[in-house]
Formats: structure tokens, sequence, C-alpha cells
């Protein structure tokens, strides 16, 4: 689609600001966004994604910095004539127009002849999926229909980029899902450059070609859902995104890039990333995944020994929650495969908890 | 059911008023239907004559007049009142809506004949709109205001415009402003976003507006007595007029209820175009 640019960004922000009185909503901020490629804004709620969003679409003015679409620098271009599409988390269809008015909606703004109107709507209602609809108003629509009229409405103006605040809050579960295939889908097939917020991680890693994690008007990290889970670049990261145990522990001997750590009467290998300037006995706090440990009968030298909380089949695998008793902490989550563990952590059973990897990731103590 | 102690001694004021009102409309409407003898106050027998003699040219005149005026008021009240409301809603600022609510709701708490005087002052052949356009050379005698119908329609949109504004406000702040951003996203210029999504979502506000407006204005009396001033008559001076200085109660009652039901029957036809309306606009 945006073929003549291969090359540049789809959007770019260069150090971006924007405060509202004395909350700094947005701190110097820089994001490229490649053509073609799905972008997800993911951070907790009030760390300014909506914000960002705002700014690309032109609905907020940057207070300092430069919002570039396709090279082109659009601070001062208003948002009606940025060629974006967005869509709402409330859908903003209009009410007062049928399904076949609203998407005609922005080609209409366009001046195009009502002939081609009515044919690009029929294709763009076809890629979403929803034809025979076209003479219902919005309010004899369900959610899931109303918002595939809201993508087709985006969609088939043919922006430069797409923009989506949370689009998929107010669905159902399972519909939720089969939308987030179904938006990759489309997504993939039109190469449209897309900036997708949300603050539901597990949405952001199945969906995201690239995502930004965001805090407090910062982001924190920018990579691929696998890079940003496996690699989290701070403490932040680590603990947003995925299900994460940090369990207390202290440095015993460092060479090289590793650094031996004892977790209560074991020990674990981590990199040296995080604890650059860090000596032996530093107390630290090791993040480890719920699928990065394992259990096994209580003995000797076994780093965590407590009693089944709680065992919970989840389908494919299997939560174990043990209480552990350790300052500062008090149960540790293992994601067991399989789904045979049930019987054998029955709540209460003595249980050891160990690592299954040999490196895990370790960051000074906070505070 | 459950028993409610206070019901019964909240309710009969109002319902000793709403006895009192129905009793005062079914006397109006006993004496449109009796003939007057003249020197009398007692009427005299059944007739229809009273509601034939309103279809005398001079009668018929002061009920289209009315109409007339009521219809115009209603139309300006609306184009002066839209962009104060959809300032009022839109402004960031809570000291711009406190100046904007206080200005528009004024109005109403200054008295009928004091507001009326006020604008007799402003509309005078030497009042404060003539002075100003003398001045600035743009009208070389003075124009005419008081004792005209624009003269009565201006003080009239001055004191319906409250009720337009607060109409029109609820109907602007119950529009998601998200349809507007939606729209530019789209490319609608803001004018456009605003004559293709916000007007349209706006019209039953429009409509109430519109109504209360027109009904507001039928019975208008202290205004067009004082500023039309004997030259611009509506209903309730022909009322005021027949009644007080002819004392012919059964004409002045048969008046009432003409007017009474012609304000329904407006109502009414207005109502029904409003109802297309509202389905149009459901969300
Ligand atoms: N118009 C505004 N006026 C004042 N403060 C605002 C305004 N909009 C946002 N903020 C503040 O800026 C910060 C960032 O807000 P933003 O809406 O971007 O968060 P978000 O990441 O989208 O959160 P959420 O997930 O809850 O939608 C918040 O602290 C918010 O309170
Ligand atoms: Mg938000």
């Amino acid at each position: 689609m945006s073929s003549s640019r291969a090359s540049s960004s789809a959007v770019s922000l260069n150090a971006v600001s924007k405060s509202f009185g004395a909350i700094a909503a947005l701190k110097a901020t820089s994001l490229d966004i490649r053509p073609g490629e799905l972008m997800t804004l993911l951070g907790p709620s009030g760390c300014g994604k909506t914000t960002l969003l705002n700014i690309v679409a032109g609905f907020l003015s940057a207070d300092a910095g430069d919002v570039a679409i396709e090279g082109q620098r659009v601070n001062d271009v208003p948002t009606f004539q940025r060629q974006i599409g967005m869509m709402f988390q409330s859908y903003a269809l209009f009410p007062h127009m049928t399904v076949e008015a609203n998407v005609g909606y922005g080609l209409k703004m366009r001046g195009m002849p009502r002939a081609d109107i009515h044919r690009r709507v029929q294709d763009a209602l076809v890629l979403v999926k929803l034809q025979g609809l076209e003479a219902r108003k919005p309010s004899q629509l369900s959610g899931g229909q109303q918002q595939r009229i809201a993508l087709a409405r985006a969609l088939v103006i043919e922006p430069k980029v797409l923009l989506l605040d949370e689009p998929f809050s107010a669905l159902d579960k399972s519909l939720r899902g089969s939308m987030q295939i179904e938006l990759k889908d489309i997504q993939r097939k039109l190469g449209i450059a897309t900036i997708f917020v949300t603050h539901d991680q597990s949405e952001a890693l199945s969906l995201s070609d690239r995502l930004a994690v965001m805090s407090e008007g910062v982001i924190r990290q920018v990579g691929t859902p696998h890079e940003v889970y496996a690699d989290p670049a701070d403490r932040f990261v680590a603990s947003f995104i995925g299900d994460v145990n940090v369990i207390p522990g202290v440095i015993e001997s460092l060479d090289d890039g590793r650094a031996t750590i004892r977790v209560g009467n074991g020990h674990v290998g981590a990199s040296r990333t995080h604890l650059a300037d860090a000596a032996p006995g530093t107390p630290v706090d090791v993040f480890v995944r719920p699928e990065q440990i394992t259990l096994a009968a209580p003995r000797e030298e076994i780093p965590l020994t407590g009693k089944v909380h709680a065992s919970v089949f989840q389908g494919g695998h299997t939560d174990v929650l043990v209480d552990v008793g350790v300052e500062g902490m008090s149960t540790v989550l293992v994601r067991l495969a399989g789904p045979a563990h049930v019987a054998r952590w029955a709540k209460g059973a003595p249980v050891g908890v160990v690592f299954a990897v040999d490196t895990v990731l370790a960051f000074p103590k906070s505070g | 059911m459950r028993s409610r102690p206070f019901l019964g001694a909240f309710v009969t004021p109002a319902a000793l008023c709403a006895v009192a009102l129905v009793a005062a409309l079914l006397a109006i409407l006993q004496y449109s239907v009796r003939m007057h003898v003249p020197g009398s106050l007692e009427p005299g027998d059944y007739t229809l004559a009273n509601f034939v003699a309103l279809l005398k040219p001079l009668y018929a005149r002061v009920f289209f007049d009315t109409a007339w005026i009521c219809l115009l008021t209603a139309f300006a009240t609306l184009v002066a009142g839209y962009p104060v409301a959809y300032a009022l809603v839109h402004t960031k600022r809570p000291f711009v809506k406190g100046l904007i609510l206080i200005i528009v709701v004024t109005p109403l708490f200054l008295g009928e004949v004091v507001r009326t005087y006020s604008w007799i002052i402003v509309l005078g052949n030497t009042g404060f709109i003539n002075s100003v356009l003398l001045m600035l050379g743009l009208i070389a005698s003075p124009i005419q205001l008081l004792f005209t119908t624009i003269g009565v329609v201006l003080a009239l949109v001055h004191v319906t415009l409250p009720v337009m504004v607060v109409m029109l406000a609820a109907a602007l702040a119950h529009i998601d402003p998200a349809y507007e951003r939606a729209a530019a996203s789209l490319g609608a210029s803001p004018l456009r976003a605003f004559l293709t999504v916000t007007l349209p979502l706006s019209t039953p506000g429009i409509l109430a507006g519109v109504t209360t407006a027109f009904a507001w204005t039928f019975s208008a009396f202290a205004t067009p007595q004082l500023i039309g001033g004997g030259r611009v008559n509506m209903v309730s001076n022909l009322v005021y007029q027949l009644g007080f200085a002819s004392f012919n109660f059964p004409f002045a009652a048969a008046l009432s209820v003409a007017g009474l039901v012609m304000t329904f029957a407006l109502l009414g036809l207005i109502r029904l175009g409003t109802r297309r309306f509202e389905n149009v606009t459901q969300h």
C-alpha cells in the first residue's frame, strides 16, 4: 500500500511530549512504526497510551516534538487531512445513519461518486465478512457486528495508518479472541501500518509484530513479543509482561557474564545484564516465569520448600500455587505442562520448588 | 402493598391546585358557550355564536399574527440559542461555562415588567439601538422598532432564550464527542462534521426546544402589550381587552379556549414530526 515509501516509517514520533496541567501524560517519547507492521502500545491504565494515539490522530497537539506520517510532518495538519483510519472503543458508529452510510461516510467526504462508494463499501463489508445488513441502523446490530462495521468504516478509506484504542475491550472473551485473529488477518492482508492500544498483555503478545511497553508516560521497551517476554529491559517490563514470580536472593559469586545467586537453600544462574555494578552479597530479586520452575519432593539443597496451596487444572497445563513463607513473598506460581498434576500435588502436600532452567533474570532490589 | 404514611399529605396540595385549575378551565369552557348580555357580568343563554364570531377577519387575524409571532420567535430563538448552547457544552473552561449560563438565565429572574421596560428603552427612537446606528452613520433617521412585530419578537426571543439554550444544551451534552472525532478521522472538516453528524443528532433537542418556545410565546402578554403598544396584538392581549375593557367574558372565554385548542393542535403536529426524528436518532 505504501510502496512509494517502503524505506521510511509509516509513523514516526520524535521526542513528543504532552502535559495536562501538572500531569506529564507523555514524556519526550520517540517511536517508529514501520510500514505494514502492527505496533501495540501496552501499559497500565493512565500510562499515556491514549494520549500518544490521540497525538498521532491529531485530536491532541503535542507540547513539543514532531509527528510524521509517511515521512510528512503533520504537527500542524488537522485530523481530517491526516488520512488516518481510527476505530473507537465505543465504535462511534453514527446512530442516525445506516450501515451503508456509515461505511461510506469517509468516501463521501472525499467526494467519490456514489456508484464507486457503493462498490467500495461492498468490498469492505466482504472483507469484514458482514454483508446483507447495509440497510440496518447501528442500534440493530450486535456488539460484534458493530465492531466489524467500525473496522470496515476505518479501512474503506485506505488510510495511511490504522489507529485502534482498546477496540475489543467491550466484547466478551470468546468473541474477543476471534476478532483478534480476524483483525490480524485483515491487517496483514492489507499491509496497513497499525497502532493498537491495549492494557491486556496477552492480547498484545498474540497480535503484535512489535510492541511498546509504556509506564508513566515513558516507553520502557520496544521489541517483538518474544524479545519483550524473554529479555525484558527492566523490572517493570519483566513484571508487566506475562506471569512472573519475584523471589528474593543474594549474589553469591560473579564471573564474566554471569552471576550465581543463592535462593533459599539452592542456587541459580543469572546473566549480568541488569546487575552491572552489583557485588557479591548484594540482595537481588530473581524474576522467574511460572514455566521456568518445577516441583519436586522436598529435600536438602532445594531452593524453596513449602506446601501446595492450590492446584488449578487449566486445560493444557496445570497451575500450582505453593506457600513458601519466605520473607517478602508468600506464594510461588508454578506452571506444569500436561494434565496429570492435580492429583499428585494436592492441597497441603509438602513440596519443593526447583529451577527448571539454569539462567534466570535478576534485578537489584528496588527502593 | 407497603403503606406510605406521608403520601396523602404530600399529594393533597398539588391535588387541590389541580382541582382548582380544572374547575377554572371548566368555568371558562362553560362561559365560552354562553351569550354576552351587554351591561351585565352574568352570561346569558347557551350559544355557539362566540365561536362563530371568532371567524371574523378581525379576530382570525389576531390568531394568525400570534401564530406567526410565535413561529418567528421560536425560529429566531433557535438560531440565536444553538451557538450559545454549543459553546456552553463544548467550552473546557469552567469560568466561560458559568458566564454563559449566568447571561443566558438572567432573563428568567428579571420580572416580566422590568425586562419589558428595559426593552422599551433599548428599542425606542432615541434608544440604544437607534443611537448606536445613528452614531455609526448606518442610518439617517431612527428606524421604528417600538410598536412593531420585530420589536415584540426581539423582546420575546430574549425571554425564550434560556429555555431554548437549556434544552439544546441538554441534547448536545448527550451526543458522544467520539462521533465528531470519528467524522474528523474519516476526513470531514469541522463544519461538515457538524452538519452531517452533530446537527442531525441534536434534532430531538431542536424539536423539543422549538415546541417549548412556541407554547411559551403563545401565552405572552406583557411583552406584546407594552412593546406592541396596541399595534401588535396577540391572543392574550385581545382576551384582556375583551374581558377587562368590554367586560365581554363569554367572548374572552371563547378566545381563550380557541387559543388553547390551537396551541395543542400545533404542538400535536410538531410532536408527530418529532416522533419520526426520534426513531431516526435512537441509539
Ligand atoms: N484531557 C485530559 N485532562 C487532564 N488529564 C488528562 C487528560 N487526558 C489524559 N489525562 C491524564 O494523562 C494521563 C495519561 O492518560 P491516557 O488517557 O493517555 O492513559 P491511558 O494509558 O490511555 O490509560 P487507560 O488504559 O486507562 O485508557 C493520565 O494520568 C490521565 O489522567
Ligand atoms: Mg486510554
